[in-house]
């Protein structure tokens, strides 16, 4: 098995699939058998094996391994769930072409070649956003500008970081290239500045492609980020990488679960507390002890399952609900049991709350914070709290007796995939020893300046 | 093409920017290097247009409906401002972005084919801030001259993209913010990879923007029928 075969199959897949792309539940099958297959590849593909594309090497190593398992395998149950939902029939065969260049990002070593990939990968995507709402083709071209805004920066840093080598003397050198890694890294992840892009395209884009951007695509850039760090050392070493990611983590988690709470309409409130999620991540992977590490490392596993539940409920909801107000959601657990379970099962993990994953995840992350003064603590806490009181306004409401008329049942597929990834999700946060076994093995080759 | 309201024209003034910056590149880097980036604006403006033929199409329809209501006494001209009761209020979040886009796309004034005087200033303002910029951070890793050209590409792009409402005219201030970026960056990283895989973007950019005018458009048609 070799490297190539990772590369070119979901290429091969999408190009199969997008003459079939009008048989919405065949294509669905098989492109998430494409992905099936591709994870298998990365099971079965023995690490630290090279492979030289135009004269430039790509590395497989476990982190890179973990990395796009877990993208790979969440677009898998993305596509699964479309066999009886509506998603846009360009959905499959350019999710198929960003999962290959999101594996090529991945692998390549070269930090401009990487950059310019994530920016395909971001216009690639940026093309699946609009929908009927008037407002979508402006907000995709709005998270366009963003992305492409965010590359020169980039660009930048890797050209600072190639000075860098020439000039190691020049400690100017090392403060631009923190500046402009960070900020660019945080801009195209959605975590700078956060409100821009991420909730208008939740509220007007289709929510697989909003589930694709804030999942699967945020693992691939933040397992670029730590690759591009792993190379070098000199970075690793510098503190004030970790302290702005830190600083950044604890602004985002505040500000994303506060602006969560005050949110009435259920893209929105995805959004924010996905940023706010988001926060918790970027906390633990700074983190400068290895426990917060490997809290990182699982609320980043155990966040972008939460997202593709949370994305799966949303969908049905927008299907058969036709708005995604908490208001509007009035008897709908009623009718749709499972769909009200996802939602909550992945906000509630979204929030940091016992059983799910998300509550070791974040348990994790604040033993790491440690020495942390109390009242930011508890700031953090009460960011959860508004992210999971969100959760459970949009529960209750689902629970109300439902009003006249609506006779529509849920789809006896889709409950089962839902009901499957919630299970996942609550024994994650029952049984999280295996998950936390594996992370541990990889927190050992994560690239710290020390523990 | 700030200047310029009309987008096929603008357009035209985009194929302008790719040629003049290929002949200016041609000084500091490989020259087949700089033909090539020259040559790569065919495609993308022919890309674009395509779109911007559409979209003029489609507001001088829009336009002639709108007299022609005008001519059967239509309320202002615009049907979707009588006063009928189910109109006047918005329902939901839904209806009120429909409500805004109408208005939006409706209030694109396409008789003009030179933009309005505020517009022209505020381009000027950029040159003043891209010479400001120039004489007080010169990048030293640059030559000057491709120090301001990348200057003022940039910041012409930011203010056509935060002036404009339409996204093909969005789209035309990205491709020139980018053109002003890459000016740069070929001086630093002229390796033929890296000026292929920009190249493929830059293409890949244009068609998402093209997509995007042709969705608006269609859009922006349903809702005022």
């Amino acid at each position: 098995v070799s490297l190539l075969y990772l590369i070119t199959v979901p290429w091969l897949a999408g190009l199969l699939l997008f003459p079939l792309r009008r048989v919405r539940w065949l294509v669905s099958f098989l492109a998430s058998l494409a992905m099936g297959a591709t994870c298998f590849i990365c099971l079965k593909l023995p690490v630290d094996q090279t492979l030289w594309i135009l004269g430039r090497p790509l590395l497989w190593d476990p982190i890179t391994r973990a990395g796009l398992l877990l993208v790979l395998a969440s677009m898998g149950i993305l596509f699964l769930y479309g066999i009886q939902t509506t998603y846009d029939e360009m959905f499959y065969p350019l999710g198929l072409a960003a999962a290959g260049l999101l594996v090529l990002a991945v692998l390549f070593r070269t930090f401009v070649i990487t950059i310019l990939l994530l920016e395909s990968i971001a216009v690639l995507v940026a093309t699946l956003i609009p929908t009927r709402d008037p407002e979508s083709a402006p907000v995709a071209i709005r998270y366009l500008v963003i992305s492409i805004l965010a590359v020169p920066i980039l660009l930048l840093a890797s050209w600072f970081t190639d000075q860098y080598l020439l000039n190691p003397d020049e400690i100017f050198l090392t403060q631009l290239t923190v500046a402009t890694l960070v900020l660019g890294f945080a801009i195209i992840i959605g975590g700078f500045p956060f409100h821009i892009w991420l909730p208008p395209i939740a509220r007007s884009g289709t929510s697989p492609v909003t589930a694709l951007l804030m999942g699967p695509i945020n693992i691939a850039i933040i397992t670029c980020f730590v690759r591009i760090l792993s190379r070098y050392t000199w970075l690793v070493s510098n503190t004030r990488i970790w302290s702005i990611i830190e600083v950044g983590g604890m602004l985002t988690a505040i500000i994303g679960g506060l602006l969560a709470y005050t949110e009435r309409a259920l893209g929105r409130l995805w959004a924010y507390s996905a940023i706010a999620d988001l926060g918790f991540v970027l906390m633990g992977l700074s983190s400068s002890s290895r426990v917060g590490l490997i809290g990182g490392l699982f609320q980043a596993t155990v966040r972008c399952i939460a997202i593709i539940l949370i994305s799966m409920s949303i969908s049905t909801i927008r299907e058969y609900c036709d708005r995604d107000g908490i208001n509007d959601l009035r008897g709908f657990a009623r009718r749709f049991p499972m769909t009200t379970l996802g939602l909550t099962v992945g906000g509630l993990s979204l929030a940091g709350m016992p059983p799910t994953g998300g509550f070791v995840g974040h348990w994790l992350v604040y033993r790491g914070l440690g020495d942390q003064p109390i009242w930011l603590l508890a700031l953090l806490l009460l960011s959860s709290a508004a992210v999971a009181w969100g959760y459970i306004r949009a529960l209750g409401s689902a629970l109300a007796q439902p009003g006249p008329g609506a006779r529509s049942r849920e789809p006896l597929l889709s409950s089962l995939i839902i009901f499957v990834v919630a299970l996942v999700l609550i024994g994650t946060g029952l049984y999280p020893r295996p998950l936390i076994n594996v992370l541990q093995s990889l927190a050992w080759m994560f690239p710290r300046p020390s523990f | 093409m700030v200047a310029l309201e009309e987008r096929r024209l603008s357009v035209a003034a985009l194929l302008l920017q790719y040629l003049l910056l290929a002949l200016f590149l041609a000084n500091w880097i490989y020259r087949p290097v700089a033909a090539l980036k020259g040559l790569l604006g065919g495609p993308i403006c022919l890309i674009l247009y395509l779109s911007a033929r559409r979209v003029e199409r489609a507001l001088k329809r829009k336009r002639r409906s709108q007299e022609e209501q005008g001519r059967m006494g239509t309320w202002s001209g615009y049907p979707w401002y009588s006063p009928h009761p189910e109109r006047q209020k918005p329902h939901s979040e839904a209806d009120s972005s429909r409500e805004f886009s109408r208005d939006r796309f409706s209030s694109l004034d396409v008789s003009r084919v030179v933009t309005s005087p505020l517009r022209l200033v505020v381009i000027a303002l950029g040159g003043v801030a891209a010479c400001g910029l120039w004489w007080a951070y010169p990048l030293g890793m640059l030559p000057p001259t491709v120090n301001l050209a990348s200057y003022w590409l940039m910041i012409a792009g930011i203010l056509l993209i935060v002036t404009s409402e339409d996204p093909l005219r969005i789209g035309l201030g990205l491709l020139t913010f980018v053109n002003g970026f890459e000016v740069a960056y070929a001086v630093l990283d002229s390796s033929l990879v890296v000026v292929a895989l920009l190249g493929s973007v830059d293409i890949l950019i244009a068609f998402a923007i093209a997509y995007f005018a042709e969705r608006w458009v269609r859009v922006g048609e349903e809702v005022l029928e």
